[in-house]
């Protein structure tokens, strides 16, 4: 009986494999070179270092950075589009704007497909689906020809107002497979049924140039693992935050290109809930970035506005991380005027932080913390050894002097200048939402989360820290942790007075016979089968809307729009009753369950404390330095107690319990800092 | 995955002259020391505010972004700021557009001198008057006083674009207006709430006075709404800091801008440099170039500019009230401190010598000026760019293109109810060529380069237009080593309206 799950996770230094023993509730990890080049070989590498018999693995899950990076560097097959004569270049105009207001020397990136691969062709739709000028098809005939003879790989198919009726598009589909046997295509209506044509029709430029791409890989993972003996799908993360497989990935690559990032946020929800807090926010901080994400209620938030890089959206529901420019790596530096800055430049791996003795010599968070003596000069077990005189001496020249600071205030400052920038982007995922981040934990990971949590948590007032068992290696769990899932939609724009509710629920209808038919198609079974309705709604002559469940049978549409008013009313503060209410889409959350790995509590012990390894100073704005306890997290038993300050060594991470606080060890082998007990 | 930036910056651009690198940085180093030692806070307790500042003027923004009514603020057509107790500006959003975030302390003052001591908790007053440094009068302000103990310590602002603002053509922009009573509904400042009471009279009479009362009613209610959202931020902030540290911070929040411009500056060397661009013509008059004359002056550590010499007002809507005028002087030189923040301290360390009122930059009541976006803002903006370009020449940057302001207004006759609408229509652009590059195609126009340029397919859901083309221009950026950038092509063709009347600038 097959009993193994494995996740594994891609990331840009390394790739993370999670063996889960579902008899033994064993948990293996084991970390191997990310291989950028092809990073299957790593996967591969990493699951043969995980010694598992591969036929003895019942789930394999994967979260994958292969889209995010190839939309990054912009490495894509041969594409083309095709789109509405006079509309060419509406995936180069965009909407003008740029990341940078005021830098005029600072440009967007170059659109997904260049303009000599763009091809118009004579038709075109009103508003309200109506057709002005019938498709041109042969013209349309021509431009398949002239694509067939460039050895095209990939097709979009974008016409205006094609959300409002696709024939136009889906003809032309017809005609290119009939000229371009063998080649993906894919038609924005198909894609995503949405007005706004230029990020209807990015989102489909997005998913045409990763088809070819990310349906390689993952046929060729797929195979690779089967001749290894894994009989089941391989399951792949997708940005939503749930997994497809490869049968709908071929369709839907664009959802893969958040892939490797929702899956820290993933865990960090799991976790958090495990451990009785259904509100927390993550804190997934690395060498070069942070990721902060936001769990309320047991759930996290999702968006549909996101993009990889600026300018070019991808409107698929998204979870919700927002990434900053601050992790180990991250330099500190004085501007012209003497403000202490910390980042978003970051040491990287090369020339690296100081202390790491690699060709580094300006002062980085983690030159900080071992001049601090927070982070030990031995880190991974003794395999790197750090020089903490390196640190001090870019400390002392670049921050301590020219501020006329001590040492130790000095590297202070620069860990609190740090920590006050992801406290600010914590701020912004939780207040914009009104939602007051004293009501949350704070879940600490990465390689350098839990370093600094319980102080960001202290500067927000977070009143919790929870630490993971494996802080480091968070971000693989979290690919074991979901469920398939669908998200689907369709324009329905109409007042609520003026609809007719048997239209929209055929409309719904329509909806789920659609999904259904996915999840069958993926061998999903109807007991394993949830579907949640949605319906997006705001006051008439809104633009942006708000979305909403929606149950069935009759009064559901009028308890979605009370729910409608309660969340206009949340979230911005106010609400109109008096005003009418207009349905703009409705939606469709589509869920084929898998069966994920039971975590079991430990019991909790009288919590003896064992002896500490070692101790040594360690410095607090509070206490200045001060002796501290280092304890082996692997020897802290559940149920265990104790007061900062201490520190917690472990093989992937360290975490610091600054003075006045009290940690904990829980059942689920969870570190909890609480910050109000003193 | 959404990257911000919580340092706001992430060059530096280097616009030291010196040779000797060593005695440059020394420099640095020297005043660096002298500036952290005349603040009272802490260097970190201020960086922490700093940021904090921008995060509660960019909640404030998100907001509107997605609870407003008319399609021009949706297309980002708006801006928000936090404003000290005079009224000075303490910091921008990190999307707020160049046009009016230079006026938005000019609007602040308006309030604090018309109402002085009347001014209460729970109050959002109303502004939109460029003849008391606005903008033009479809751009109105919603201002929030915040109180602490019974004490003013800030105002939260944010100026949006309506789409109507009465006047006599839809949309409000009338080429051909004499004066601004052609222009629309002028707001000198009125109390839209009034102790945490909203005033429907007041409302009434401003929206009943536009073309989409019901637009005007949403946007008004999501603008006054919005400043909520900065006023719980600061008041957290006070809570958590104390409202001495907030009042102190908000001070050195401008001095530190104040003084990061003033040491570049003093970088360079002393001088005056002069230019002078024009209008094409007077729409009103006909032919004939209208001069606009540029002198800036360099004296130590002091930018100063003087706009003696421009022309007299003209006879139609391109003028320019002296907000706008400031703002463009601003906007203009502030494309060469891009890291720099917008605040009350940078304008502090430019000052500008308008010349005497009623010319074509100094337009006093009653001309109009609805066109001031289209005509000396961007002149002004652009005559600042040469200026600069010879001073920091890595970082020059040629003319850019012009705004192109297409409004076509009238009833809608689709439906039985024959609404109005407004179809507004602005576009991409060309930016000039640079030092080591070309110019940048297809860009947001100088004015403003958060606003968005509007999708078709919601337009034509709006309006009774079909959209024919919107492409690249090709060859457009002109030859050359470095070429400027591409501007767009936009075609359309009315199809179902009626009494429509077309503005354009």
């Amino acid at each position: 009986m097959p009993s193994l799950r494995v996740a594994v996770d891609v990331g840009g230094t390394f790739t993370d494999v999670c063996i889960v023993d579902e008899d033994t509730r064993d948990v293996r990890v084991t970390k191997v070179p990310s291989t950028p080049d092809d990073p299957m070989r790593a996967v591969v590498d990493g699951v043969k270092r995980g010694e598992i018999d591969l036929s003895t693995v019942a789930l394999f899950s994967h979260g994958t950075t292969v889209a995010t990076n190839a939309l990054i560097t912009r490495r894509f097959p041969k594409a083309a589009m095709v789109t509405t004569s006079g509309f060419r270049d509406v995936l180069e105009i965009r909407d003008g704007t740029k990341d940078d207001l005021w830098d005029a020397y600072k440009d967007v990136g170059d659109p997904y497909i260049r303009r000599r691969d763009r091809f118009e062709v004579t038709e075109r739709i009103d508003y309200s689906g109506q057709v002005v000028e019938p498709l041109d098809e042969v013209q349309a005939r021509e431009i398949a020809r002239l694509l067939k003879k460039r050895q095209v790989e990939t097709v979009a198919v974008c016409f205006v107002n094609s959300y409002a009726n696709p024939a136009h598009e889906t003809r032309m589909r017809e005609i290119l497979a009939e000229e371009l046997p063998g080649v993906n295509l894919c038609t924005s209506a198909e894609i995503l049924p949405e007005i706004f044509e230029y990020e209807r029709f990015n989102t489909t430029a997005a998913n045409a140039v990763l088809a070819p791409l990310v349906t390689g890989y993952v046929d060729r993972l797929s195979n690779e693992l089967a001749t290894d003996g894994y009989d089941g799908d391989l399951l792949l993360l997708h940005s939503g935050g749930g997994s497809m497989t490869p049968r709908m990935v071929d369709r839907f690559p664009v959802r893969l290109a958040a892939s490797g990032i929702a899956a820290g946020a993933i865990a960090a929800r799991h976790l958090a809930v495990q451990s009785g807090y259904p509100n927390a926010i993550g804190l997934d901080m690395g060498g070069t970035s942070t990721d902060i994400c936001l769990v309320h209620n047991g759930e996290l938030r999702v968006t549909k506005e996101w993009s990889v890089e600026y300018g070019y959206p991808i409107i698929f529901p998204s979870i919700e991380v927002l990434t900053i420019g601050a992790g180990g790596g991250s330099l500190a530096w004085l501007d012209e005027a003497g403000s202490l800055r910390n980042g978003p430049q970051s040491a990287g791996a090369a020339p690296g932080p100081a202390c790491y003795d690699t060709g580094g010599t300006q002062p980085t968070n983690s030159d900080a913390n071992v001049t601090l003596g927070r982070l030990g000069t031995s880190l991974a077990g003794g395999a790197k050894e750090l020089r903490p005189d390196l640190a001090r001496e870019a400390i002392s020249g670049a921050i301590a002097q020219p501020l006329g600071l001590g040492l130790e205030e000095a590297a202070g400052a620069i860990v609190k200048v740090a920590n006050a920038n992801m406290s600010d982007a914590v701020r912004l995922v939780s207040i914009r939402r009104g939602l007051d981040p004293r009501d949350f934990a704070l879940i600490a990971f990465g390689g350098a989360g839990a370093l600094h949590g319980a102080e960001v948590a202290r500067e927000l007032g977070i009143p919790t820290v929870l630490v993971p068992p494996n802080p480091g290696v968070t971000s693989a769990l979290g690919c074991l942790l979901v469920d398939i899932r669908h998200d689907l939609s369709l324009m329905y724009n109409e007042a609520v007075s003026e609809a007719d509710r048997e239209e929209l629920e055929a409309k719904f209808t329509e909806l789920e016979d659609e999904a259904v038919q996915r999840l069958r198609h993926e061998g999903v079974g109807a007991d394993e089968t949830v579907l949640q309705r949605q319906i997006s709604m705001r006051y008439l002559g809104q633009w942006r809307s708000l979305a909403v469940e929606i149950g069935r049978g009759p009064g559901s549409l009028d308890e979605a729009v009370q729910r409608f008013h309660e969340q206009h009313e949340q979230e911005f503060a106010y609400r109109r009753d008096d005003a009418p209410v207009e349905i703009y889409q409705i939606a469709l959350e589509a869920i084929g369950t898998t069966p994920k790995p039971a975590f079991v509590a430990q019991p909790r012990t009288s919590g003896v404390m064992p002896e500490p390894k070692e101790r040594r100073r360690v410095w607090f704005e509070s206490t200045g330095w001060v002796d501290t306890p280092v304890y082996d997290r692997d020897e802290l038993p559940p149920g265990s107690t104790f007061p900062g300050p201490a520190v917690i060594d472990q093989l992937d991470s360290t975490t610091v319990v600054p003075p006045g606080c009290r940690a904990e060890i829980d059942e689920w082998l969870m570190i909890l800092i609480h910050l109000t007990e003193a | 995955m959404t990257t911000i930036d919580t340092t706001d910056t992430t060059d530096t651009i280097d616009t030291t002259e010196s040779t000797d690198a060593t005695e440059a940085v020394d420099g640095v180093a020297a005043s660096a020391m002298a500036i952290a030692h005349g603040r009272t806070l802490d260097p970190v307790t201020f960086e922490v505010l700093k940021n904090a500042f921008v995060t509660s003027v960019d909640l404030m923004s998100e907001q509107i972004l997605r609870t407003c009514y008319s399609f021009v603020i949706y297309s980002r057509d708006f801006s928000s700021a936090l404003c000290d107790a005079q009224g000075n500006t303490v910091m921008q959003g990190s999307q707020d557009i160049a046009v009016h975030v230079g006026t938005l302390h000019f609007q602040c003052k308006a309030v604090l001198e018309q109402f002085g001591d009347d001014i209460h908790p729970g109050d959002v007053f109303a502004i939109n008057d460029p003849y008391r440094g606005g903008t033009h009068f479809n751009d109105v302000s919603f201002i929030r006083p915040i109180f602490v103990d019974d004490e003013i310590i800030a105002f939260a602002q944010n100026k949006g674009h309506w789409a109507d603002i009465g006047g006599s053509v839809p949309g409000s922009f009338d080429v051909n207006a004499k004066d601004h009573f052609g222009e629309g509904l002028r707001i000198p400042a009125v109390r839209i709430f009034d102790k945490g009471v909203f005033r429907y009279d007041v409302a009434a009479l401003l929206v009943e006075n536009t073309r989409s009362p019901a637009i005007g009613l949403g946007d008004l209610h999501a603008q006054s709404e919005a400043t909520t959202m900065c006023e719980r931020e600061i008041l957290r902030l006070v809570d958590r800091y104390g409202k001495d540290t907030i009042v102190a911070a908000m001070a050195e929040v401008q001095d530190y801008v104040e003084s990061i411009v003033r040491h570049r500056v003093a970088e360079l060397p002393d001088g005056t440099w002069e230019t002078t661009d024009y209008l094409d013509a007077d729409p009103g008059r006909g032919e004939g170039l209208v001069p606009i004359h540029v002198k800036m002056t360099i004296s130590g550590d002091q930018v100063h500019y003087d706009l003696s010499g421009s022309a007299p007002a003209v006879a139609s809507f391109l003028n320019s009230g002296y907000g706008t005028t400031h703002s463009a002087l601003y906007a203009g030189t502030k494309t060469f401190f891009p890291d720099v923040p917008l605040n009350s301290g940078f304008y502090r360390a430019v000052q500008a010598q308008l010349g005497p009122e009623g010319t074509v930059v100094n337009a006093g009541w009653p001309h109009a000026v609805t066109g001031f976006c289209s005509g000396p803002y961007e002149k002004l903006m652009n005559a600042v760019f040469e200026i600069w370009s010879r001073i920091v020449p890595e970082r020059a940057l040629a003319c850019c293109f012009n705004l192109e302001y297409l409004l076509v207004g009238g009833r809608d006759a689709r439906t039985e109810e024959r609404p109005y609408f407004m179809w507004y229509d602005w576009m991409a652009g060309g930016w000039g060529g640079r030092a080591s590059k070309d110019g940048s195609g297809a860009t947001a126009p100088a004015f403003g380069v958060g606003l968005a340029v509007q999708p078709l397919e919601g337009q034509e859901r709006l309006s009774p237009v079909l959209t024919t083309t919107h492409n690249l221009a090709l060859d457009s950026g002109g030859p050359g080593r470095f070429r400027g950038g591409v501007g767009v092509e936009k075609g359309g063709i009315l199809t179902d309206g009626s009494s429509t009347v077309m503005s354009y600038c």
